[in-house]
């Protein structure tokens, strides 16, 4: 591959490389200097971050579902909406939701901060016990025509405590969810995020964790349908509202 | 040795590395400000902190390249498709504006250079300070890492509650967290040192070039394993001091430590201790020893190309 050059096309190659890094200029950099600001400063803006700030105060409408108590939470030095929802008085669920707080903010240790999650007051720190995770698949329906249906992965686990004040068993289903897909992964999202600036764009996102009262101990796949149902009908109300462009 | 050409001519060629150079000083100078600026000021964010290492590796760099200035004007001019390829990515990276990318464009240009130039002896005479520039180019590969970095943050945090407890402190360790008097310290990855470590790496391979141990390759693994253990252990200490500053109450201390000087001259003490060991190891473990070549060390400019 390698070619030697005589004088004269070394000469040639060198100007080459120059005509090229003057066009780089030419582009790039003099409208920066011009300007006196580089794209390069910041990231890109995140246009709907506004709307998602504002779901840890006031939480998000689901259709079919009442809110019985909705308030901001600080979880592991975060910010988080606290929601209890109900269907009816059998099927009652709770709702945490993290959002996006800025253009920098990527998700990340989300799932290891709720494992400190409480709302009581306890007086030993307790952390909640875990186990039978597996990763669980769920499509979200397309709500306007011409739209494709959404894939949704999530995490899904038996998730207890006990302590003096409170003590319960939760099937819990945690995935960050953005406008075009979610992954309980931080990574799944990085790389979504990255294709969409390349596109000039950026992608939202949130953490979120349903957590569905089961009996002490018990098994999670009987709750299966319901996690599911409300994984779904939570993506898609996120995505008609705090996500959407 | 190449015959010393008319003189005109040597001027011309000077002429053209200048136009080069000037160039790409005008292409990156508001960027590499910028890297600077954030590494200095702390203003961009923690993934960017995490190759501030490149306050000294950039310089240094620089000052290799320099050197081998003349070797790399004795390597005949040659070239490789290879390097058109990486400076068209380069381009387009840079035109991109997007942060990381444009960072990434740096080094990438710089090895299409090298490569459009000179060919691959060109881009093997640059390997070195082209592997300090790219290890010193923010980008977002610590933010991939950190979630591995679970074992040794759990790691650290129950070997200082080990400590702590030996010490007679009432600590309770739930895997990266640590809970003191009703306070909790959560060994991050940020603290857990994963920065040190990498900074540690950094200025060990630097040092290994310096010294020229890198040519043993026995004694540059011992040498960065070491740098790894006393980084890890350095960071056990940190995270047992802290703990206690923040159980006891003495936030004062906690903050100095944290995110203060106290830090920065804790990192520079650790990596004085780098300077150490890789001195003592030159002390007893001469360098016949091993199969250096010493015919190599004589030969200056043909040792220098060896990477």
């Amino acid at each position: 591959m390698p070619v030697k050059l005589g004088v004269l096309n070394s000469k040639i190659s060198k100007i080459i490389v120059l005509v090229f890094l003057v066009i780089l200029m030419g582009l790039g950099a003099v409208p920066g200097y011009l300007k006196g600001s580089w794209r390069w400063q910041k990231p890109l803006q995140v246009v709907q971050l506004k709307q998602v700030r504002n779901l840890q105060q006031t939480g998000i409408s689901l259709p079919g579902w009442q809110t019985l108590n909705q308030q901001p939470i600080e979880i592991g030095g975060h910010k988080w909406s606290f929601q209890a929802i109900q269907r009816d008085p059998q099927n009652q669920a709770i709702l945490l939701l993290r959002p996006q707080r800025d253009d920098k903010d990527m998700p990340q240790v989300e799932w290891v901060d709720l494992r400190g999650f409480r709302w009581w007051k306890a007086e030993q720190p307790r952390q909640w016990q875990r186990d039978g995770f597996r990763r669980s698949q769920f499509t979200v329906p397309a709500t306007t025509p011409g739209q494709q249906p959404l894939q949704v992965e999530a995490q899904y686990f038996r998730s207890w405590i006990q302590d003096r004040s409170f003590s319960g068993t939760f099937a819990v289903l945690q995935w960050y969810a953005w406008p075009t897909g979610g992954n309980p992964e931080p990574s799944r999202w990085f790389f979504a995020d990255q294709i969409a600036q390349w596109q000039g764009r950026r992608l939202p996102w949130v953490a979120v964790s349903i957590m569905i009262p089961i009996e002490p101990l018990g098994e999670i796949e009987p709750a299966w349908p319901a996690a599911e149902s409300l994984g779904q009908t939570v993506q898609a109300a996120l995505i008609a509202e705090a996500l959407k462009r | 040795m190449q015959i010393r050409q008319r003189y005109p001519n040597v001027i011309d060629r000077h002429l053209w590395d200048a136009a080069i150079l000037a160039l790409l000083a005008i292409l990156y100078a508001p960027l590499i400000w910028h890297w600077y600026d954030g590494w200095l000021h702390k203003n961009i964010g923690i993934i960017h902190e995490y190759f501030s290492h490149g306050l000294i590796g950039l310089p240094f760099a620089a000052y290799i390249a320099w050197m081998g200035r003349k070797q790399w004007r004795r390597l005949p001019d040659t070239f490789n498709p290879l390097g058109a390829g990486l400076l068209v990515l380069g381009g387009i990276f840079y035109l991109s504006g997007l942060p990381d990318f444009a960072n990434l464009s740096f080094p990438i240009v710089l090895a299409g250079l090298c490569l459009w130039l000179k060919g691959f002896p060109g881009l093997k005479l640059q390997a070195f300070p082209l592997l300090l520039v790219f290890l010193a180019t923010p980008n977002q590969a610590p933010y991939l890492i950190e979630p591995l970095a679970l074992p040794l943050q759990s790691f650290i945090a129950h070997t200082a509650g080990f400590i702590l407890i030996q010490l007679g402190f009432p600590v309770t360790v739930e895997e990266i967290n640590l809970y003191v008097n009703g306070r909790i310290v959560e060994v991050a990855p940020h603290c857990a040192g994963l920065k040190m470590l990498f900074t540690s790496l950094y200025v060990g391979i630097m040092l290994l070039y310096w010294t020229d141990t890198w040519r043993s390759r026995n004694k540059s693994i011992f040498f960065l394993t070491t740098a790894v253990l006393i980084s890890v252990t350095a960071n056990i200490i940190r995270n047992t001091l802290l703990t206690f500053f923040h159980g006891t109450g003495n936030d004062h201390a906690f903050e100095v430590l944290h995110e203060g000087w106290g830090g920065d001259v804790y990192s520079a003490c650790m990596l004085g201790t780098l300077v150490l060991v890789i001195n003592a190891i030159d002390r007893f473990f001469p360098a016949h020893s091993e199969q250096i070549n010493s015919q190599e060390v004589s030969d200056e400019s043909e040792a220098g190309q060896e990477y």
